[in-house]
């Protein structure tokens, strides 16, 4: 035992350093994206990493899809080229400074102090330090993981051949209709770069989300707090989340779950913030970039992603035109790039998959309809468009769901008894379920005293995100099970984050917000 | 715009959040460890792979892979296409007769193909019929334990076109079928000396699939006494 022991150590030298390689190169060439894209400094660095995580795992995924080799000089490549041309465009509109310099009013405010620039120099250092201590304290592995057989064979052993062979081949048969098309390719990471696991890289996406989940609170309270109020509250509501062990039964397992819930919150966000600049200066590139991510990180994510370009929709500042260019008609075509690969191209028919050609048709079919919706009726019917929509969409995810309970009742009940018996039996929701159970009671108290008849953009899509997870969850196929490592059980812990979002919002806040 | 914060309503929120957070983290060690399917654990080293894994049999894929990466790893015989073998054609005709002897004698030589730096056909090895198949493992040795999910997996592996072998659906063959539940097959063996510098690698099998990975420097000192007799 003790030979193993050494071998075991002796194979993992070098590891922790690349690891964190890695993780700063995403981070560096993140930052660069983000400031191509105009991105503010702090927004820069708040989603340097995800972006470079996400420029890395949506390049392999093109790659495969397109049939271009995919290995380590292909992907460094690829990454070098998007480092070196967001330098390029950032150096030529301006918008990297060195001290002294002309000040650029996008960059500066008019009226800011003398030293700006110096300090937001200074500012960006002290950052990019800080991750890389945090980096390497988090490959240390100080934090426990959760792993399970999916862990070791769709999110390891199938990586590990999608780098040998360089591509998809026809002989990975159902694993590329049942395991995560671009949360498989996020795992490739240790295969590329010669280190074994990835629970840094997961630990940072989790670190980056509760981050943006702060900010985000924070700037949706201080609208109606004062600044130390919307602070204090934010922070202890973060803190809530990240020990909640409903976010954490997702945030530490080694599966696409943790991905996907980091990538729908990060889009979530960019978007939110993007419906209230002004239409000069918006990154949409980055919000492409999330997007597109977030709708192949797991094969319902199509879905789910829908599901928040619609609530996007009910934003005021966003328009039909955006809606379509930078999000629906990316998501589409990259889906159906997949499903060309493996359907059409390699031909794969497994004998039992999760995803099929008539599965993949419906998903099609649901994004051309979204396309339709989001562009051709908003001027004709702008009523459902404006404040009517945070309600009509909920409205119909449930008209949907009564009528699969018409058409399929028994498999819908069992479903959906499923998902009560795993909350009420805290199957990886710990005391998570009976909390939102009782702020619920709380909050419907609070409406009905105050006369709050209204829905919020989040309230919105938290109901919406719920009933879409239950429509999924019929599509699978196969009744859900008891136990934490349902699928369906999985898929709705991803939520836990807009819940806590939007019941922290509606508890603090004392009238609608203006969205 | 109006915005309204009392000092009152600040310390409330900090007092529920306060409360909240602690029940979280008072329930949080007993919640995880109530999820049997989920290993919970604080990895010393940067693999995958856990030393308890040996002593409970699970997840030798992992270490596998990390050993035999980047690394040459010779093998007594050629692959073999499942048309040679005589019930190729049967699989679903009346009985769903099957030659398994074509995963005996190729899953390990495919699997090392995908996952190892390269694979070169010695001859002068003890082929996998020479090798007598005995449970437990051999001297110098260590048991991974038996390695069902390591080999139900192999089929990403498989670059023919097999009735069978493009379909996950077979991998029942290792989990479920009873010609595999026996103490003397799938065992995953290796010996540990001398492997983590090793450039070269011998890998063995019998006709149970009981695997012994060691260095070529190991096998040339001690395998004439293991494994020829």
């Amino acid at each position: 035992m003790n030979e193993l022991n050494s071998l075991i150590e002796a194979l993992s030298r070098g590891n922790c350093i690349r690891q964190v390689l890695v993780m700063t190169a995403f981070f560096v060439t993140g930052y660069l994206f983000c400031m191509a894209c105009r991105v503010k400094n702090r927004e820069r660095l708040l989603y340097a990493y995800p972006a470079g995580l996400a420029l890395f795992a949506l390049s392999g995924y093109l790659m495969l899809c397109l049939g271009i080799p995919f290995g380590r000089i292909s992907v460094v490549t690829v990454m070098l080229l998007i480092a070196v041309i967001s330098l390029v465009i950032s150096v030529k509109k301006g918008l990297l400074l060195p001290a002294g310099h002309k000040r650029e009013e996008e960059r500066v405010p008019k009226g800011a102090p003398e030293g700006t620039i110096s300090r937001e120099l200074i500012k960006t250092c002290v950052v990019f330090a800080a991750f890389i201590l945090i980096s390497f304290i988090l490959c240390l592995n100080v934090f426990r993981v959760a792993v399970d057989n999916d862990s070791f064979y769709f999110f390891s052993v199938f990586p590990n051949a999608i780098v040998s062979e360089g591509r998809y081949a026809a002989n990975f048969d159902s694993l590329l209709t049942d395991a995560a098309p671009i949360g498989s390719i996020v795992f490739t990471l240790p295969y590329l770069f010669g280190f074994s696991e990835t629970f840094g890289i997961m630990y940072m996406t989790d670190l980056c989300m509760l981050l943006v989940f702060t900010c985000l609170n924070y700037s949706c309270l201080e609208k109606q707090m004062d600044k130390k109020g919307a602070l204090v509250s934010c922070i202890g509501i973060t803190l809530f989340l990240a020990t909640s062990s409903a976010y954490l039964t997702s945030a530490k397992w080694v599966m696409a779950g943790v991905y996907f819930m980091s990538y729908y919150f990060f889009t979530l966000a960019i978007g939110y913030e993007i419906s209230h600049m002004e239409k000069g200066i918006r990154p949409y590139a980055l919000m492409t970039l999330f997007i597109m991510m977030t709708a192949m990180l797991r094969h319902e994510g199509f879905i789910m992603v829908l599901v928040l370009i619609l609530s996007f929709s009910a934003l005021k500042g966003f328009g039909g035109r955006e809606l379509l260019a930078f999000c629906v008609i990316p998501v589409i075509l990259e889906a159906v790039l997949y499903y060309i690969r493996i359907f059409a191209i390699l031909k794969i028919d497994p004998l039992y998959a999760f995803l099929t050609r008539e599965k993949a048709c419906v998903m099609i079919a649901a994004g051309i309809a979204v396309a339709i919706w989001v562009t051709l009726p908003r001027n004709r019917l702008p009523g459902l468009f404006g404040k009517s929509f945070v309600i009509v969409l909920p409205l119909g995810l449930l008209l949907l769901n009564l009528m699969i309970l018409i058409l399929r009742h028994e498999r819908f009940l069992t479903n959906l008894y499923m998902f009560y018996f795993n909350i009420r039996t805290r199957a990886g929701w710990g005391l998570f379920g009976y909390e939102a159970f009782l702020l619920f009671i709380i909050l419907l108290i609070k409406a009905f005293i105050k006369k709050e008849g209204w829905l919020t953009f989040f309230d919105s899509l938290m109901i919406s995100y719920v009933l879409a997870v239950l429509i999924v969850c019929y599509g699978r196929g196969d009744n859900l099970r008891q136990g934490i490592g349902d699928s369906g059980n999985r898929v709705l812990l991803t939520a836990v984050p807009i819940m806590v979002l939007s019941m922290s919002q509606r508890l603090l806040l004392w009238r609608k917000p203006d969205e | 715009m109006q915005r309204t914060s009392s000092k009152s309503k600040i310390i409330t929120i900090v007092i529920i959040c306060a409360v909240l957070v602690a029940l979280n983290m008072a329930v949080y060690f007993r919640e995880f460890t109530r999820h049997i399917t989920l290993r919970g654990y604080l990895p010393g080293w940067q693999l995958l792979y856990e030393p308890d894994y040996a002593i409970e049999g699970i997840a030798q894929d992992t270490l596998i892979r990390d050993i035999i990466r980047d690394r040459t790893v010779l093998v007594p015989r050629e692959e073999r296409p499942y048309s040679e073998y005589p019930y190729y054609g049967h699989r679903y005709k009346e009985g769903n007769l099957f030659s398994f002897e074509y995963y005996t004698e190729n899953n390990y030589l495919r699997y090392f193909r995908e996952y190892a730096g390269a694979v070169i056909v010695d001859e002068s090895l003890p082929d996998v019929y020479d090798i007598s198949r005995r449970g437990g493992t051999r001297e110098g040795f260590t048991n991974l334990g038996q390695g069902y999910d390591m080999l139900r997996y192999s089929f990403l592996a498989n670059h023919h076109v097999e009735e069978v072998n493009d379909c996950f659906y077979y991998t029942f063959q290792y989990t479920v079928d009873p010609y595999y539940q026996h103490d003397d097959m799938l065992n995953i063996n290796v010996a540990a000396e001398g492997l983590d510098e090793a450039d070269t690698l011998v890998a063995l099998w019998d006709d149970g699939e009981n695997l012994y990975l060691m260095s070529e420097s190991y096998y040339r000192e001690h395998g004439g006494e293991v494994f020829h007799e």
